[in-house]
């Protein structure tokens, strides 16, 4: 989501950018009484002056800024996983990049014997593993990964450690 | 914590939407008549809008002028920000006597860096000078090893590498953040 907004900003600020400096120069020209240079405003203002509040461009219009806002707004209040997990409060304030600690616990539990791959997603409070195995019996492997996880998770000095949650797959069984 | 263009883009596109919404809104709802069938019937740019900038041409449209090259300019530092975060390039050293000296604020964060690089467990370090005001701010990115100690590695840039930084530069007061990746032990690979 964070790359959606650098794009969306990015391309808003262009936006502002060239249609500041668009009407700047439209309102300079106008001044000396010639024909608008790029933006047709004469057409704009003679429409604006004719069509009403109710007739159907203006309501289409309204209607695609309702839309713009509302899916600006929903991109804005949707929940994101963190980046940064905080340490515990020191002298120097410190966080551990979050993508880096899935990286990490992902390297842990394909340390564990038996297991075969791994996947790990953390969030603000949960990390949720899903590790794959080539046995048949997973059932004892499960506390194994916990284990490793946990011990990783502690051993960070996490300001608030995510709880490991861990699923095995067997492979024969996919 | 989040970095400083996202914290700008996610205020300023949420001011956005709301405005959007806002005019949006109250369009549609001039439009289906909450206001009267009568503002309904109104044209969108009514006659007083057009007597009120007829009677102050002479000063509207300059300042419309002047108002669109400053949005253009926010425009241009948002645009910016995106592309770099703000950095202090120099760093103002104290001085007892008369003048004026400064140090390249890339080369003290470099140095600080490699301090700390020499560190069991640590795989690289980068610092940046974010800001001198009130105080140097420095943020330092370190990769850690996963066989390293991360409260270790902690405790000697808080005792060691930060109060050295801190007495060669002569800075009374620093404002430092550390932000710590977790990085393969070197000559291993992910399965």
């Amino acid at each position: 989501m964070r790359i959606v907004n650098r794009v969306l900003a990015a391309v808003l600020a262009l936006a502002l950018l060239v249609g500041g400096l668009l009407a700047a120069v439209e309102i300079v020209v106008a001044g000396f009484g010639r024909k608008p240079w790029l933006v047709p405003h004469d057409r704009w203002y003679r429409s604006a002056r004719t069509r009403s509040w109710q007739s159907a461009p203006p309501r289409w219009i309204f209607i695609g800024l309702v839309v713009a806002g509302l899916g600006l707004l929903v991109a804005q209040l949707a929940r994101r996983r963190p980046t940064v997990l905080e340490l515990t409060p020191a002298a120097v304030p410190a966080d551990v990049a979050r993508r880096s600690l899935e990286r990490a616990l992902v390297r842990e539990a394909s340390r564990v014997d038996g297991v075969a791959a791994a996947k790990v997603k953390v969030d603000k409070d949960r990390a949720e593993v899903l590790a794959t195995t080539n046995r048949r019996r997973s059932d004892e492997l499960e506390p194994r990964v916990v284990q490793a996880l946990d011990r990783r998770v502690g051993s960070l000095g996490l300001a608030r450690p995510p709880a490991v949650r861990v699923k095995v797959r067997s492979r024969s069984a996919v | 914590m989040k970095h400083y263009p996202d914290r700008l883009n996610t205020t300023v596109l949420t001011l956005l939407s709301l405005l959007l919404l806002g005019v949006g809104g109250y369009g549609l709802a001039r439009g289906y008549g909450a206001f009267g069938d009568a503002r309904a019937a109104d044209p969108v740019l009514t006659d007083d809008v057009r007597n009120y900038v007829s009677r102050n041409q002479n000063w509207f449209w300059p300042l419309a002028a002047v108002l669109s090259v400053l949005v253009a300019w926010v425009g241009l530092r948002w645009l910016l920000a995106q592309i770099h975060a703000p950095a202090v390039t120099h760093l103002a050293v104290r001085a007892d006597g008369p003048g004026h000296t400064s140090l390249a604020a890339s080369g003290a964060a470099t140095a600080l860096a490699r301090d700390i690089e020499e560190y069991p467990g640590v795989r690289g370090a980068r610092a940046r000078i974010a800001s001198d005001d009130p105080s140097p701010e420095v943020e330092l990115r370190v990769d850690v090893a996963d066989d390293a100690d991360v409260g270790d590695v902690r405790r000697r840039i808080e005792e060691h590498a930060l109060p050295r930084f801190r007495a060669a530069l002569e800075l009374t007061e620093l404002r430092p953040r550390l932000h710590v990746r977790l990085a393969e032990p070197a000559g291993r690979t992910v399965r």
